[in-house]
């Protein structure tokens, strides 16, 4: 059961976290109820393994959200397959990952169509670096991918993000 | 555009907030009651000869269940005393109940079984129960979740 400190402890972290955590929930959960579903069960597992955690820890809670979505995704497979619908995977709603400020000027839509074409691999880099505020070096250890290769993916998503608001900017 | 005004925007886009109720969720689970997530959980209705099947089972678990009770030797009974269960509690942990409970049963669809041909694949989930009670009156109880799949065959009329 844990204490009046711990229990601050984790509030705070939410309330810090879990609209980034969502966020990088869902890159993979088809639905903004998955991805909360996918937070919660990380959450928890975090906070029951490490009640004492502190500031220096709450970046494993991405590695914690990345695992529990994989889960869900493997799971979901499963019952694809064992309900003789190999093809039918996990069907995509709608997603809105960002929301606009008043002064972005439209570019939350174009940001998150965009971010959405991007291979999960360069999205997911850059979704921890922009937003989850990680360094190349703890996005490493979050994904298991060496640091070169998650600068690459960084570089290469960041390059192909800026063609294409150059585009939709040069567009009358 | 260089890529320091291109993260500058992105970064000016804030993350979607979550809904309300997800805190209130995670607080109820680290206290040890909170509701299981929901999304991606499908309950498939049962079909009439799911129902049928199902009670039948439920009453095959009683029987189960009724014979483990009966057949189960107590320590009574082997140091043929008539009133000794302290003492035999005092050699270890004594099993006080044992229960098993079907909590949901599923059509998979249909099968080919090399061994008897086309049958209908249920999944029964059931959790099993099993207390224990020692010397000093302290008492202990398990469950255990199971899943079987359960091949019925098929017959044509």
């Amino acid at each position: 059961m844990p204490n009046q400190t711990e229990h601050s402890a984790w509030q705070e972290c939410y309330r810090e976290l879990a609209p980034k955590l969502l966020l990088y929930a869902r890159q993979w959960a088809p639905s903004l109820a998955d991805a909360e579903d996918v937070v919660q069960t990380a959450f928890v597992r975090f906070w029951k393994r490490n009640p004492s955690a502190s500031r220096e820890h709450f970046p494993l809670l991405y590695a914690a959200v990345r695992t529990a979505a994989l889960d869900l995704i493997r799971r979901e497979e499963r019952r694809a397959v064992r309900e003789n619908h190999p093809d039918s995977g996990m069907p995509l709603e709608g997603r809105v990952f960002v929301e606009s400020q008043p002064e972005d000027d439209g570019l939350a839509p174009l940001a998150a169509a965009k971010l959405q074409e991007l291979p999960v691999e360069q999205r997911e880099v850059i979704v921890l670096k922009l937003w989850g505020d990680l360094t190349f070096q703890q996005i490493a250890e979050t994904t298991g991918a060496p640091l070169n290769t998650v600068a690459a993916r960084y570089r290469y998503g960041l390059a192909k993000l800026r063609a294409e608001f150059e585009t939709h900017q040069s567009t009358p | 555009m260089n890529d320091s005004e291109l993260e500058t925007q992105l970064r000016s886009l804030r993350p979607v907030e979550p809904s309300p109720t997800l805190e209130q969720r995670i607080a109820g689970e680290l206290a040890g009651h909170a509701p299981a997530p929901t999304a991606g959980t499908l309950h498939r209705e049962q079909g009439g000869w799911a129902r049928w099947m199902f009670s039948r089972l439920a009453w095959a678990a009683s029987g189960a269940v009724a014979a483990l009770v009966i057949s189960h030797p107590t320590p009574d009974r082997t140091n043929g005393s008539t009133n000794n269960s302290t003492a035999a509690v005092a050699s270890g942990p004594l099993v006080v109940q044992e229960s098993s409970e079907v909590l949901n049963m599923n059509n998979e669809g249909l099968t080919i079984d090399a061994e008897h041909g086309v049958a209908r694949v249920v999944r029964l989930t059931s959790i099993e129960r099993r207390s224990w009670i020692d010397a000093t009156g302290a008492e202990i109880t398990t469950e255990k979740p199971r899943e079987d799949l359960v091949l019925v065959p098929v017959t044509y009329q």
